[in-house]
């Protein structure tokens, strides 16, 4: 398995915060300049355990704000 | 505008058909789904028609809808182009607020969207039905707009507004609600505060309400001056935030974001629970697995939940095919303030651009075979072709409630009843009398509780 790369797009981020449920090692919700907190990557290197709730969060995004490639 | 810019610029083609007097704003408002899609067939993605004297330019299609959300407010503004619900909220509240005030009020609001809120909420959305259907009988007849009109009152104030206030403010609420709703006529596009009897009830539905609201913010004052611990709801939310200069809200802006947070629970979900169940008895070949889909949520005898309603992918594909036929908001608006550019063409500030997601949502090439109802269809690869509630950082930012809530309604009624139609299918039909998209009267559904659970 290659890579994972997470991509956030911060136009449709609205903070519903389903990723950090998801997988908080991987997102948090930040305070940003939208009245919403948005999701910000802390954690580049996923590890086969995290891969699943990675790929979690991308489906479950209400938004579809989350954006995942294998490198 | 600049001289290259003018040298540039290609000319937005033009809608037929304008009036001497008021340009397109009669077709509009008459049949604003056949003019808007006329217009679409004419112009293409591009096209501008005249509002009465508001030069108005449609945009159909992803990309053009990518365009529009990405665009910074301060280019297109939503404030601007919906003056309309300021009698509704009230000045000072959201579309009648300073930039930096409705940012600060998002925020109060967002606080009832949280993830561990919504969490919570499939278990209230599942006893209100539970309660709503009890006197129901074994079978029947009723009209399901009004049910479900009703139903997601209901169930939106119990999860947004917390259970004290769904049960203190019942039948008077709803009246005053409708009033307000009814307040959003078409005429108030151009001019929301003419003298009319809807805006006149509009108008005192909504000073009623504030009178309604403030007297629950004095008792529940008493009640913690003599001890009483505060509500977990919205309404303690508004009541102790402060915005950034240290300032609570007023019972006029508490009031306001009552009326904002109700209208945008209600609207979408209300709508889009009448036009499910219609599709799911107009498709009854599908009605075995959507059962059977349905009945295993149940099957442990667990209790609704948040996570389980994610994993009920027919149930869901039903939603958003009716989501995307029948889109209940359709004329998505921004005021242009500063030059927008796309592809070739120059808005100038002053127009207003426009999306009609129930032109766009029937696009082939986004959309194979657009008329068939298929709930079992893909999601389209782009992201902003469908659009029901918006795009953006303007999106409806209650998305996801909606649908939790539709599902849980949806899981509740077909885990317990059956339903068919009482006319021919055809005579079910789409009306937009107050710029909603919803089922035409009668909308009558025969139900029979199920002998099989």
């Amino acid at each position: 398995m290659g890579k994972l790369c997470i991509k956030i797009d911060l136009d449709l981020c609205q903070g519903h915060g389903v990723c950090q449920a998801e997988a908080g090692e991987v997102f948090e919700l930040q305070e940003s300049d939208a009245p919403y907190p948005q999701a910000v990557v802390i954690k580049e290197d996923i590890s086969d355990e995290e891969r699943e709730k990675v790929l979690k969060a991308e489906k479950f995004c209400p938004n579809a704000a989350i954006t995942i490639t294998e490198e | 505008m600049s001289t290259q810019a003018q040298v540039e610029a290609k000319a937005i083609p033009q809608a037929s058909g304008a009036a001497a007097e008021g340009g397109h704003y009669m077709e509009f408002i008459t049949t604003p789904l056949d003019f808007m899609k006329r217009v679409h067939e004419e112009c293409g993605e591009v096209g501008e028609f005249d509002m009465g004297g508001l030069p108005t330019v449609l945009m159909i299609g992803p990309e053009a809808h990518e365009a529009f959300f990405r665009a910074p407010d301060d280019q297109l503004s939503a404030s601007e182009a919906y003056q309309m619900m300021v009698p509704v909220f009230g000045e000072g509240v959201q579309y009648g607020a300073e930039p930096h005030i409705e940012r600060q009020q998002l925020k109060i609001q967002y606080q009832g969207l949280k993830h561990d809120k919504m969490a919570s909420y499939a278990g209230t959305v599942a006893q209100e039905v539970i309660d709503f259907t009890k006197d129901w009988g074994d079978e029947g007849e009723m009209d399901f707009y009004e049910a479900f009109t009703d139903l997601t009152l209901r169930t939106s104030t119990h999860c947004l507004l917390g259970s004290v206030f769904r049960y203190r403010l019942t039948d008077e609420f709803a009246d005053l609600y409708r009033d307000l709703e009814n307040g959003i006529d078409p005429s108030a596009l151009l001019d929301p505060n003419q003298q009319k009897d809807t805006f006149k009830k509009r108008d005192q539905a909504r000073e009623r309400l504030q009178e309604l609201i403030t007297e629950e913010i004095h008792r529940r004052r008493n009640a913690e001056a003599k001890g009483e611990a505060p509500l977990d709801d919205m309404l303690n939310i508004y009541m102790t935030a402060e915005y950034e200069d240290g300032r609570k809200l007023s019972e006029h802006e508490i009031t306001g974001l009552v009326i904002w947070f109700m209208f945008a629970g209600h609207h979408t979900s209300s709508n889009t629970s009448a036009w499910t169940l219609l599709e799911i008895v107009r498709h009854p070949q599908y009605h075995a697995e959507l059962v059977g889909e349905i009945d295993k949520l149940f099957d442990g005898g667990q209790e609704l939940s948040f996570n389980a309603l994610r994993e009920i992918p027919l149930l869901e594909g039903f939603i958003r095919e009716a989501l995307r036929l029948h889109p209940p908001l359709n004329a998505i608006s921004r005021r242009v303030m500063k030059p927008f550019h796309y592809k070739g063409y120059v808005i100038e500030p002053g127009k207003n651009v426009m999306l009609c997601p129930w032109v766009a949502h029937k696009l082939p090439e986004h959309f194979p075979e657009p008329e068939r109802f298929d709930p079992k269809r893909p999601a389209p690869k782009n992201v902003f072709a469908a659009i029901p509630f918006g795009g953006g950082r303007r999106k409806c930012v209650g998305n996801a409630f909606a649908l939790l809530q539709v599902k849980a309604i949806f899981c509740e009624l077909l885990r317990h009843f059956e339903f068919e139609l009482t006319m021919p299918a055809e005579q079910y039909q789409e009306i937009m009398p107050a710029l909603i998209l919803r089922p035409s009267d009668p909308c009558t559904l025969r139900y029979k509780r199920r002998k099989d659970v």
